[in-house]
């Protein structure tokens, strides 16, 4: 993460808007049920370019749908979401809105365990081939641009390894950099810490603020001492819909997100949710997620 | 004898020589047999080695793709009906064949009349098999439908096709299939050199099917295939359409197994529904599972090595010698699930790694078998 000298002159800080104020994600009245249970219900929400947003909320908020949506795994029943100025996206194969220019990393790792580390980055970088273009070797951008991200994610030592020998933690930087070869404009990452160490996840902070230096970032976390370190604007998700947005200050003392947060806590935990205050509210459901809760952070 | 002739070598050497040694002393081998060899073995290696590029075109798909198909004899008999019809049509010396004769046709059938000509009779002996694979590929992988239900969904093919064989007599010959070609471009099937030749064309054959299945493999195509076996989806969200390199993959494959067909054919004078059916079908799956999944080279050396054990052991067991082939297969699949080759790359050329292995496995299976055992108690 130190020799991405080309990063350096960027100018736009992590979790800002790029300052023309056009969003490169809007969503616009979506609605999506599965059975009869509504998911996203009319939602509105957008990102603007350059910017790193976090996207938190109770389980079942509709997190993850709303990135099954944007990346065309699931079709909405009612609404629009429009990428980089006026591309439609339901209009687009899964494949076809990764070609456009957005990544998704998945909840748990996904790489390749036979191939190597190298071939992992290679397998992605080479999307935009057609089926004989892979019988021909690579391109000298592409091998570039490889090992530029093979010092991103700390992983050039390496590169020779299968993936399978790698850490969890390895796995998941491994899985951010097979999107960033692609040079995506929008990224969505569904829980990137997750299961991760402590060490693990600082780097994998200063990591995302690296990468949203270039471009823009959507973050969908549980790791609630995670987002109060690397989040400038968080959304918070309930029920389908988006219940706050903001800072994660501004978020935190806002009733609404109390409320949510602490109606799903009692109903599973009980009693331990009798602590005064936002911030505790959020703790516990970090707790309730299945994650570590950690001693120290924010 | 092998791995004494190996174990000469430097030890540096040993990590090129279990990649590329197999390959080549396989290949030394084949090329050998004949001086060794009586004509009816050459000829029933001959037939084993056609065997082998079914073996080869299944595992680069299953090896490679995770895959399975339960039904590349379907591929493999059209092949071999497409070059039997041209040889059929050849030994009616330009009358009606017998068996249409038999059923009661008057005349040629239009679809049969361009198979008296080689140029047209030989390039359908591939692209019968992959347009075929292709139209059920797109549907199948452009549905979704994956690993088992694509392996049942194979097997289905394998039923249908030969059924459809053996219901259309008076144009495919029925149950019999089409029976006494006699002879080649000119050359009679029973001469000892015809035989020879065809030998040789096999391995001929062999050798250029084992070096493009080792190109695409080794090409960044094929890392995509291992990439679609190893996670679907993840392809198919780093903006690739898996459906369309799995389709891509199993036309390719059956065009090989097609060309497997058309070698069998006139080695055996003969082509029959059988060799379309479920059974045979499966047996390919066990050939490469023997050999080692994964490495080419072990789907072939898995169908001599079982093909020429089954034929050892019908002649000196013909009553029982279909149990032996149960138990080799039990045993390659409990003791060494990665196969021969697997064993070979992972272990060496050594004796005692090998029985280690073996032991550990053993160990293994008979304590999974006694939990097992104690539970049904």
């Amino acid at each position: 993460m130190t020799q991405n000298g080309h990063y350096e002159g960027a100018s736009i800080p992590a979790g800002k808007l790029a300052g023309d104020g056009r969003n490169i994600l809007s969503v616009e009245k979506l609605t999506i049920a599965f059975d009869g249970f509504t998911v996203l219900d009319n939602l509105d929400f957008s990102i603007g370019y350059g910017e790193m947003r976090f996207l938190i909320g109770p389980n079942g908020a509709g997190k993850t749908t709303l990135l099954d949506v944007i990346t065309g795994k699931s079709k909405a029943n009612d609404g629009s979401v429009t990428f980089d100025g006026d591309l439609d996206l339901s209009r687009h194969s899964e494949h076809g809105v990764v070609k456009l220019g957005i990544g998704r990393k998945f909840q748990t790792p996904s790489v390749y365990n036979s191939l190597t580390i190298f071939q992992n980055l290679e397998a992605s970088a080479r999307f935009r081939n057609r089926i004989i273009g892979l019988f021909r070797p690579m391109s000298r951008a592409i091998i570039q641009r490889i090992q530029e991200t093979l010092e991103l994610i700390g992983l050039t030592d390496r590169q020779e390894q299968n993936a399978g020998v790698l850490s969890h933690g390895e796995r998941q930087w491994l899985e951010i950099g097979m999107l960033l070869v692609q040079e995506p404009k929008l990224l969505l990452l569904d829980e990137p810490v997750a299961g991760m160490t402590r060490r693990e996840r600082d780097r994998t902070g200063r990591l995302l603020q690296d990468i949203a230096r270039d471009r823009s970032v959507l973050v969908v976390e549980h790791d609630m001492d995670f987002v109060r370190q690397f989040a400038q604007i968080v959304t918070v998700l309930h029920q389908g819909k988006v219940l706050s947005e903001g800072t994660m200050d501004i978020v935190q003392q806002d009733p609404q997100v109390v409320r949510a947060y602490l109606g799903r806590s009692r109903g599973r935990t009980g009693a331990a949710t009798a602590g005064e205050g936002t911030p505790p509210a959020l703790g516990v459901s970090t707790a309730t997620t299945g994650e570590t809760p950690h001693l120290t952070g924010g | 004898m092998v791995s004494l002739v190996l174990r000469r070598f430097p030890g540096g050497m040993s990590g090129h020589l279990s990649r590329f040694g197999p390959p080549i002393i396989l290949l030394l081998l084949l090329l050998a047999a004949p001086l060794v060899l009586s004509d009816f073995r050459v000829n029933l290696l001959g037939k084993i080695l056609a065997f082998a590029i079914l073996a080869l075109s299944l595992d680069l798909i299953w090896g490679y793709a995770g895959m399975l198909s339960l039904g590349h004899g379907v591929f493999f008999g059209l092949g071999g009906y497409a070059f039997a019809m041209f040889l059929k049509l050849e030994a009616a010396k330009g009358e009606l064949p017998d068996f249409m004769f038999w059923s009661g046709l008057k005349e040629l059938p239009i679809f049969w009349a361009p198979f008296q000509y080689a140029w047209f009779a030989i390039p359908m002996v591939v692209i019968l098999p992959s347009l075929l694979a292709g139209a059920l590929g797109f549907l199948v992988f452009r549905s979704r439908i994956t690993g088992v239900y694509f392996a049942l969904i194979s097997q289905a093919l394998a039923l249908m096709v030969s059924i459809l064989f053996i219901g259309q007599q008076p144009y495919t010959g029925g149950t019999n299939g089409l029976t006494n070609l006699t002879s080649v471009f000119g050359h009679s099937l029973y001469s000892v050199e015809t035989q020879k030749a065809l030998y040789y064309i096999t391995i001929a054959f062999l050798v250029g099917s084992y070096l493009l299945c080792l190109g695409v493999v080794s090409s960044p195509f094929g890392r995509l295939l291992v990439a679609i076996r190893d996670d679907e989806n993840r392809v198919r969200f780093s903006g690739y359409d898996p459906a369309i390199f799995k389709t891509a993959v199993y036309a390719l494959s059956a065009a090989l197994a097609g060309i497997g067909g058309a070698l069998f054919a006139p080695q055996v004078g003969i082509v029959s529904p059988t060799m379309m059916g479920i059974v045979p079908s499966i047996e390919v799956a066990v050939w490469v599972a023997v050999g080692g999944r994964g490495t080419l080279i072990g789907a072939i050396i898995g169908a001599i090595i079982v093909n020429y054990a089954k034929s050892l052991l019908s002649e000196a067991f013909p009553d029982f010698w279909t149990y032996f082939l149960g138990a080799l297969f039990i045993g390659a699949v409990l003791i060494f699930p990665r196969g021969i080759i697997g064993l070979l790359r992972r272990e060496g050329w050594q004796w005692p790694q090998w029985m280690s292995v073996a032991r550990r496995r053993l160990n293994a299976v008979g304590s999974a078998t006694a939990s097992v055992w104690r539970g049904i108690r």
